[in-house]
């Protein structure tokens, strides 16, 4: 509708500003006036012609309340589009603006850009992965329900304890549990043989998850029942599709599993992802006649409806309590917990991570804003005449800050529109450059919740970009002293002087954010793990149990042979197995005290590994004292030989001589192992974590069916691999494919993490610094431009080229000192955030700081060099001919 | 929309306000007294129905408002045609003029 034509007059009318109230009140009176009058010009006297005249009004409060409602309606249409009207003057005077300036345009619309980017790309990934509901119902009525040992510790539950549990609780309305090990699975027939990871668990396990499977069923009952001879696997999604197709018909047919048929009764829903990683689902029955000392399941329960957590965990502990009565020799002492299963899923550090990255887009926003704030002043130096004009012209103050905030938020919305596309190209390659980094992290996408991050981070950025200049500009009285013929006025050149030292001190906490995070990185990358991961191939085997059976002589001979054998193939230089596959997180523990411990309470909790003889050798451990297992440490021939790490003799025996000690294995009165030998520790869970107390026993003793081999070899890890492989099946063809990973590329997996932080922290701690040297060079450029004259009377006054580049250089160091200064005490106070993400490294490391001191300097300085150079080469002739 | 009241004569109302205006600005009551006295004093207009019209005309964008001085010296509200109520104004009275002839068609003695 076409409002704006005719208003013009309205605002004409409006100079004369009335309220409503008083419009009708007035323009009614007048005609009442008028009336009256008239009928006593007919010969009424006053009275009688008033009372005449009002009454043709009918009721004068209805009418003027009538009156008001319409002209009060009618302000609020003509008040909007008033308001609409001027938004659009402004908007197309800014636009013309724009186009008298597009490199200045481009430069803040590129500023914004890219830091409204990282404010996106970062959300996108925090509400992804941390913010987004987990895709199961009720995820916070979901718990992982672990044992506690006697020294308080998480732990998993024994066989027997979980169907204890799992019959005599009240409180949940399902317990289900995950068996570990977990099986280990060649799926042959349909292409090349594949190893493929796999989980077994109780047949309610996607009950109590909530999972519906995307096709077919998961486990009933029965299959998951003691004795049952049911061969029924679900699918992830993933395999099914890789593997055979998406096939819906694949459900109800049989699959080959380690040379047995399994048949497959469902798929997986796509988005659906398990933080421990399975393709192949087989059902497992917990058995009551196992160890009650043998905690091998990992449980997960849901809430019954109207039941809170801690009803719930008062309930199971009575339960720990009245079966550490019933068996005192399994479970004196164990008590249970209950542990949230989304804080286990997204991971303690996601949290921190979000925090930091977050914390650190915000200060790239600021600094942005900073950035663009003098780029604006700058241009509002050089607009003075046009502000001048305009206020002239009886534009408002109010007006003119409007005019200018309207340009800066025009800025900022065409950079969050260009930010938006960087994310949209970003976000791919940033999950395809770290497919490991956080859980759900393929989740990302740009969706509402990001483009209404954007548009609200845009606003504020422009906003917050254009408002003191604003301010600043339209500042009446300050008009003529902007004037002054060398333009530097002081109040604005304080003001970017103090926006240059803002920009300098967030981008120096942002570098040394960054250094801080990327030596941790280094330090990690570089860690000892205990062992030497160049060259050296896993090679993970999984035993038929048919043909070897847990714990049997068969098991430990085939892995003797298949070592002797590996060693013989060509390049191969040692060879040994361990049964943890590293960094997969599989973690047996068990606890262990002194020879003259009588309580539980004296014994300490530790890692350990059943390994070969060769094992040592083959990760290069470091031997501190003793001896290494060899050929004569088996069953039957003396006493059972144990080696301890640094960490676990330290807490056992404090300061004497370890070797011939005696170790009591998991309870008082348990196995005595006599310690042979000192090892320093090793790291095969986690390389952040510092190496745990750990023991090791001989295969011999203890024949575990699934072990990892480690093979050093001589060349490239790839290239024993058939050998190796040919070397194993010489002794048993019949056993399914091993899988064969070199040692780095799994390390690379497990520091994916901390690789995503520093990448991500160092990009934008980059963009800061190029940020904050455009804002030196910015206010030293102009510094030159402004004092040209000046420069130009000093020159030909006989001014040395070193006193004139002193004169221009001089400020920028000031302000360079300044954020130098301020930044060291920024990072100083926000590093404690980055403490929990850092390695080996104090957040307060001083040669970090140094270093990003040096190089903050250096490029400042470069940055104000340049500019300093064109000032001493001004000609005096040409500049004192300027005026 | 409450704003709605007798279809017929609001309209009749709003297109002679319209045509008071037509010669040039007036304030509410020379309007009333223009439309008595140019109708011969049949038409009489209800201060009642005369101001809630003029100001849903003024919010319509058909006619605006300007204080100013009135004939006695005092400040009165005048009103003036848009060239959106110009426009209306002519096409309401063609639409008035074929409509009382028609009756007048009709109710002619044969």
């Amino acid at each position: 509708m076409p409002v704006w034509p005719q208003f013009r007059n309205h605002l004409r009318s409006l100079l004369w500003k009335v309220s409503v109230t008083e419009e009708v009140d007035s323009e009614l009176d007048f005609h009442l006036e008028m009336r009256t009058r008239e009928l006593m010009a007919q010969g009424m006297d006053r009275d009688r012609a008033h009372q005449a005249a009002l009454a043709r009004f009918g009721s004068m409060s209805r009418l003027k309340r009538e009156c008001r409602r319409i002209a009060r309606s009618r302000d609020r249409r003509y008040g909007l589009a008033e308001w609409w009207l001027e938004v659009v003057q402004d908007l197309a005077f800014a636009l013309r603006q724009f186009g008298r300036a597009p490199s200045w345009t481009l430069l803040v619309v590129l500023t914004f850009a890219f830091s409204i980017a990282a404010n996106t790309v970062v959300f996108s990934v925090v509400e992804a992965v941390v913010l987004r509901p987990l895709p199961w119902p009720q995820p916070d009525r979901l718990f992982r329900v672990r044992q506690l040992t006697p020294q308080g510790g998480g732990f998993s539950v024994s066989d027997p304890n979980f169907l204890d549990f799992q019959e005599r609780n009240r409180s949940l309305s399902a317990l289900a549990a995950i068996a570990f090990p977990p099986p280990q699975f060649a799926l042959t027939g349909n292409g090349e043989p594949l190893d493929v990871s796999a989980l077994s668990c109780t047949s309610r396990f996607f009950d109590v998850l909530g999972i519906r499977p995307a096709l077919g069923r998961t486990f009933v009952p029965e299959e998951g029942s003691r004795g049952s001879k049911a061969r029924v696997a679900v699918l992830s999604h993933g395999l099914w599709l890789d593997r055979f197709g998406a096939d819906p018909s694949v459900v109800g047919r049989g699959i080959n599993l380690n040379g047995e048929t399994w048949t497959v009764i469902g798929v997986l829903p796509r988005q659906w992802r398990f933080p421990i990683a399975a393709e192949i689902w087989i059902p497992y029955a917990p058995d009551p006649a196992s160890n009650r000392d043998d905690h091998r399941l990992e449980g997960f329960g849901r809430l019954r409806p109207g039941v809170g957590a801690e009803q719930a965990r008062q309930d199971l502990e009575a339960i720990a309590l009245r079966l550490a009565a019933e068996y005192p020799d399994a479970n004196k002492g164990w008590g249970v917990r209950l542990e949230s299963f989304s804080e286990w899923l997204i991971g303690p550090w996601v949290r921190t991570v979000a925090l930091v990255l977050g914390g650190t887009v915000i200060l790239m926003l600021l600094l942005a804003s900073a950035n663009v704030s003098g780029l604006l002043l700058a241009r509002a130096t050089a607009r003075v005449r046009e502000m001048e004009i305009r206020a002239a012209l009886g534009a408002s103050r109010w007006r003119i800050v409007r005019q200018l905030v309207t340009e800066s938020m025009l800025l900022s919305l065409l950079g969050g529109a260009a930010g938006l596309a960087l994310t949209a190209w970003a976000l791919p390659v940033l999950v395809a450059l770290n497919p490991d980094a956080l859980p759900r992290l393929d989740e990302v996408s740009v969706n509402g919740k990001v483009l209404l991050c954007a548009l609200l981070v845009s606003s504020a950025a422009g906003l917050l970009a254009g408002l003191a200049p604003a301010i600043h500009v339209s500042r009446g009285g300050r008009f003529s002293s902007l004037r002054q013929s060398h333009g530097s006025a002081p109040a604005i050149r304080r003001h970017r002087d103090a926006l240059v030292v803002g920009e300098l001190t967030l981008a120096m906490t942002l570098l040394i954010g960054a250094g801080l995070l990327l030596t941790s990185l280094i330090r990690l990358q570089n860690t000892n793990p205990g062992f030497e991961p160049s060259q050296e191939l896993l090679a993970s085997v999984e035993l038929p149990a048919n043909r070897y059976p847990e714990m049997s002589p068969a098991t430990a001979a085939f892995y003797r042979d298949a070592l002797d054998r590996v060693r013989g193939v060509s390049s191969v230089l040692a060879a040994g197995a361990s049964m943890v596959n590293p960094f997969r997180g599989f973690n047996p523990s068990n606890q262990a005290g002194a020879e003259q411990a009588r309580d539980l309470s004296q014994f300490v909790r530790l890692q350990w590994r059943a390994v070969t003889p060769g094992y040592f050798r083959a990760v290069g451990a470091t031997l501190l004292k003793g001896r290494v297992f060899d050929d004569s440490d088996r069953p039957g021939a003396g006493e059972p030989p144990v080696i301890v790490s640094q960490e676990l003799a330290r807490l056992l025996w404090p300061a004497e001589d370890r070797i011939g000690k005696r170790l009591q294995w998991n309870k008082p009165g348990g196995a005595k192992l006599l310690v042979v030998g000192l090892v320093a520790g090793i790291r095969d869970v986690s390389l952040q974590s510092a190496p745990e107390p750990m023991a090791f026993l001989p295969h011999s003793f203890v024949p575990w069916p699934n072990m990892t081999l480690f093979i050093k070899t001589g060349s490239s890890p790839e290239s024993v691999a058939s050998g190796v492989r040919s070397a194993i099946w010489d002794v048993d063809p019949n056993i399914p494919v091993p899988e064969l990973t070199p040692l780095s590329s799994r390390l690379a997996s497990a520091t994916a993490g901390p690789r995503l932080n520093a990448r991500l922290l160092s990009l934008f701690a980059g963009i800061a610094l190029l940020m904050a040297v455009m804002g030196i060079y910015g206010v030293v450029s102009y510094e030159v431009t402004s004092r040209t004259r000046e420069i130009g009377v000093r020159t030909a006054l006989g001014a040395s080229t070193g006193a004139v580049l002193r004169l221009v250089v001089s400020r920028g160091l000031r302000l360079i000192a300044a954020g130098l200064v301020l930044g060291l005490l920024g990072a100083f106070l926000l590093s404690r955030f980055l403490g929990s993400l850092l390695y080996e490294i104090s957040p307060t490391n001083w040669p970090t700081y140094a270093a990003v001191a040096f190089l903050f300097a250096g490029v400042g300085i470069l940055a104000a060099w340049f500019p300093a150079l064109r000032a001493a080469r001004v000609n005096p002739v040409v500049a004192l001919r300027e005026e | 929309m409450e704003e709605r009241s007798d279809t017929l004569l609001r309209g009749t109302l709003d297109v002679l306000v319209l045509r008071s205006l037509a010669g040039g600005q007036r304030h509410g009551y020379a309007i009333a007294r223009w439309i008595e006295e140019t109708s011969g004093q049949i038409l009489r207009i209800e201060e009642g129905s005369l101001y809630p019209a003029l100001y849903r005309m003024d919010k319509r964008g058909w006619i605006e408002a300007e204080w100013n001085l009135s004939e006695l010296n005092r400040k009165a509200k005048f009103y003036r045609l848009t060239p959106e109520g110009r426009l209306r104004l002519a096409r309401e009275t063609e639409r008035w003029l074929s409509f009382s002839t028609a009756i007048t068609q009709v109710l002619k003695p044969a």
